[in-house]
């Protein structure tokens, strides 16, 4: 069909939580490499649960391919080491005593040593703007600090595809705005899940829309938020 | 900027180097052990859980509960018992050392060299005792009753706390630093810790209360298994938890104390008092402690000074005067007023969630 | 969230903070030791022993009366023993601190004595806690021999300790603003015993979240701090130093005075 090269490949999804819940019922989609797409739909439509099945944390049926490699329990370090997320909670992803401990963390666990681990960290660091604390403990850092943060320990592992579950919610509008421009200049494909759509529209080529566990759209980003009606049905905005 | 939370942690200066030593080293080797014990029973996503379960004993503390008519107390949570309960005692010793070693760093509550000493008093000693007491009221978890919870909660706390607070004593006597004789140290640590452990026992009991409800897969028992209205803590089993606890509470403080002197008599002799014949204070030091701590409980009216044991003064390091310990009688009535007045105040509680369970 | 008493020193800079963590945490556990091996009845024997913590603060550049208030905030329970032993110990020992001569009766010695030596011990470890970032103790205690699990779990415990006591002052704040303080004892006991519930489950939640985040970023078996630990000769000669100071005020004061 067309030559371009596909770095992740969903092909019918599905996930069934134990208490009941369909979250994911048959999702299709294909990212290329480079590629933004945006992800929204009201909370519960399965953005969340998108994700985790990428990274291979929740139980899935179907398939999913990350350059190359069919995600499962076996492959999962090797495909983990090809995708980064990102939650909601920067809280819970910062567990280091240092800053710079965090960021290593990802590298060391991939192979690297200590003096690789150790420049990819400073690196990352410095590339989302936190230089020089990276001595400094997580909780003496601000909120915006604390998703840049967030952000360098999934950059310093050198990951392909980024997955960023609602990276705008609770920052102030300069934390945002230095976000959006960390992003903006990255070369990883990215799956960003948010309500933020000016966040969308400035980052993102195509967005998919996403309710109840089905998609419901996956076109470019003028189109989609372009449709007023699409949107007010799907309750993204008034 | 949080005020620390004092507990009574054993301080280096009451220690001598060589028990120093030897609890520390005893200390290693019971960590040592249940941190592999842990290691083998946790699952793979329960590895952070010790140390965040450590920050939340630090959190939880935070969290007081004013004690009914006396304004100015509070009690809080020790938190051995009740992570033993909820995580099993290997993993409850773990987090208990982290947190005595955070403790005595960050808030250099408890000293270096005491460290050995608290872990096994606060860590261990508590863990294990409460874990084990709890199991033995308990039976099988999955078919526990509600007031059996509540009840082996209660009592396990409290027996855990005093076991462990009844420890700091005979380390400090093996010392031979502080010059207190063992019975009184002795007698004092435990009638406040049983205190304190019937306050943490409260508070243990109100949280099980509470995560049987919400998630009572937590506590053993099996969700689809209860009918809604058995997970509601009745009155009823509040009410016979908190009676059969005091009553028992005020025979295990008379038996302890009779029991006291008996089995300490060589205390006295081994800390060569001097031979000074000094007139008898009046009021027993131990007492003045007690009172000192509980400042704003009304005296203990009825309590027996100590009068004069068989015409000598204390502190004279005869065989004589170490069998006239005049205690016996004296801390039985204590430990009769205390049990009413537990029992009394307990009987108030329940009273008042009746109360506020029949408006519900 | 501002807890950061300890951390606020413990992030400057000066010739004390630049020694290697170990090099000090061995210094202050000798100094203890040294302290407490002193019998009771020896006070005057300890007035050397004051050097060593109030050096360390000084070029630390801590001011005193922190560590002095450490003391008071930390000294009741101690004071309250300490204070019994006057009534039990009556035996009269003589004190000789240069030309005064006392008798004094032997309690009030211990008193003095354990009061002395617990603040001394207090102000040393505030003194090696200020002056030393968490993050590098712990690799201390790594390197000097703490099982891994220890120290992971303090890990933990050091980082998520003041979310979680933000976490429930919060909670403590909306029960307080709801009139708690007022609700009969029944209905307290429970609010109280909910609130910790509810942190304990959301503790256990939390410890999920964050298994989560270690095991999508490649966890596998034991990770290691890139603090990077390094014993130069500065450490050497400060441990020559401290040890030196100790011989004397152990065995060589009490003998000159």
């Amino acid at each position: 069909m067309t030559d371009i090269p596909v770095l992740l490949q969903i092909d019918g999804l599905h996930v069934h939580y134990a208490d009941g819940v369909d979250a994911l019922r048959g999702v299709s989609l294909a990212v290329s490499p480079a590629e933004r797409v945006g992800l929204i739909g009201p909370n519960g439509a399965g953005k969340t649960t998108l994700m985790l099945a990428i990274m291979n944390a929740v139980r899935f049926s179907g398939r999913i391919v990350v350059d190359g490699i069919a995600v499962s329990k076996q492959t999962e370090q090797a495909a983990r080491s090809r995708c980064g997320m990102i939650f909601q909670d920067a809280e819970d992803h910062l567990f280091m005593p240092t800053l710079l401990d965090d960021v290593a963390f990802g590298p060391l666990n991939q192979g690297c040593g200590e003096e690789e681990a150790r420049q990819r960290a400073a690196a990352a660091i410095a590339q989302v703007g936190l230089s020089g604390l990276e001595e400094r403990s997580a909780h003496h850092m601000s909120g915006g600090q604390k998703r840049a943060a967030a952000l360098a320990t999934v950059l310093s592992m050198q990951v392909q595809l980024l997955l960023l579950d609602e990276p705008g919610a609770n920052l102030d509008h300069r934390s945002r705005r230095r976000l959006i421009e960390t992003l903006d200049g990255r070369p990883e494909a990215m799956l960003l899940a948010t309500h933020d759509l000016p966040m969308i529209q400035r980052l993102c080529g195509r967005v998919i829309l996403l309710d109840q566990g089905r998609i419901i759209a996956d076109r470019p980003t003028a189109s989609i938020l372009g449709d007023v009606a699409l949107l007010q049905l799907h309750g993204l905005v008034d | 900027m949080i005020s620390p939370l004092l507990g009574m942690h054993m301080a280096n200066e009451l220690l001598s180097v060589p028990i120093a030593g030897l609890t520390l080293v005893i200390a290693v080797a019971a960590v040592a052990i249940a941190a592999l014990r842990a290691r083998r029973l946790a699952t793979d996503d329960r590895l952070p859980l010790m140390g965040v379960m450590g920050a939340f004993v630090f959190a939880a503390q935070m969290i007081n509960f004013s004690l009914p008519g006396m304004p100015g107390t509070s009690g809080h949570l020790g938190g051995g018992v009740l992570l033993a309960i909820l995580m099993g005692p290997a993993a409850a010793i773990v987090t208990m050392t982290a947190i005595l070693i955070v403790q005595c760093l960050l808030f250099q509550d408890g000293g270096l060299l005491a460290l050995g000493c608290n872990i096994i008093n606060m860590g261990v000693v508590p863990s294990l005792i409460g874990w084990w007491f709890y199991r033995l009221l308990l039976g099988p978890p999955s078919r526990a009753a509600a007031w059996r919870q509540y009840l082996a909660a209660w009592l396990a706390c409290v027996a855990g706390v005093t076991a462990g607070a009844a420890l700091v004593p005979v380390q400090a006597a093996v010392s031979g630093v502080l010059q207190v004789p063992l019975s009184h140290f002795l007698g004092v640590m435990i009638g406040v810790h049983l205190i304190i452990g019937l306050c943490e026992g409260g508070l243990t009991f109100a949280v099980i209360a509470y995560l049987r409800r919400v998630r009572p897969e937590l506590m053993g028992l099996d969700p689809s298994g209860l009918p809604a209205s058995v997970r509601r803590p009745g009155f009823g089993a509040v009410l016979v938890s908190l009676l059969v606890t005091a009553l028992l509470l005020s025979g295990v403080i008379s038996w302890f104390a009779s029991s006291l002197p008996d089995g300490l008599e060589w205390s006295y002799r081994g800390h060569g008092y001097g031979t000074t014949g000094q007139a008898v204070e009046n009021r027993s030091p131990a007492v003045a402690a007690v009172d000192r701590w509980q400042s704003k409980w009304s005296p203990l009216t009825d309590y027996t000074r100590r009068e004069t044991p068989l015409g000598q003064a204390p502190g004279e390091g005869t065989a004589e005067s170490a069998s006239g310990w005049p205690q016996p009688d004296g801390w039985s009535s204590l430990a009769g007023i205390l049990g009413t007045v537990v029992t009394l105040s307990l009987v108030y509680g329940a009273a008042r969630v009746m109360r506020s369970t029949a408006r519900a | 969230m501002h807890h950061h008493f300890i951390d606020r020193f413990a992030m400057r800079h000066s010739p004390i903070h630049r020694l290697d963590a170990r090099a000090k945490l061995l210094a202050v556990l000798s100094y203890t030791v040294v302290l407490i091996s002193f019998d009771r009845y020896t006070v005057t024997d300890l007035a050397p022993l004051a050097v060593l913590p109030l050096a360390l603060l000084w070029f630390a550049g801590v001011p005193v009366w922190f560590a002095v208030r450490r003391v008071l905030i930390l000294s009741p329970f101690i004071l309250m023993l300490v204070l019994m032993s006057p009534f039990y110990d009556r035996t009269p020992q003589a004190v000789a601190f240069g030309p005064w001569h006392y008798t004094v009766s032997g309690g009030w010695l211990t008193a003095a004595d354990i009061s002395i030596k617990f603040a001394l011990g207090v102000m040393a470890l505030t003194a090696l806690m200020c002056s030393t970032r968490f993050a590098l103790l712990l690799e201390a205690l790594r390197r000097l021999g703490l099982p891994q699990v220890v120290v992971m779990q303090l890990g933990f415990l050091y980082r998520y300790l003041f979310v979680l006591i933000d976490e429930a002052m919060r909670v403590r704040r909306a029960r307080d603003f709801r009139g708690a303080a007022l609700a009969p004892v029944g209905r307290r006991l429970a609010a109280a015993g909910g609130v910790i519930g509810t942190l304990f489950i959301r503790t256990l939640d939390r410890s999920q979240r964050i298994h989560l985040a270690m095991a999508t970023r490649g966890y596998r078996g034991e990770p290691h701090s890139l603090c990077q630990l390094r014993f130069t000769s500065t450490d050497v000669v400060f441990l020559l130093v401290v040890a030196l100071y100790l011989a004397a005020c152990r065995w060589g004061y009490p003998k000159w005075f």
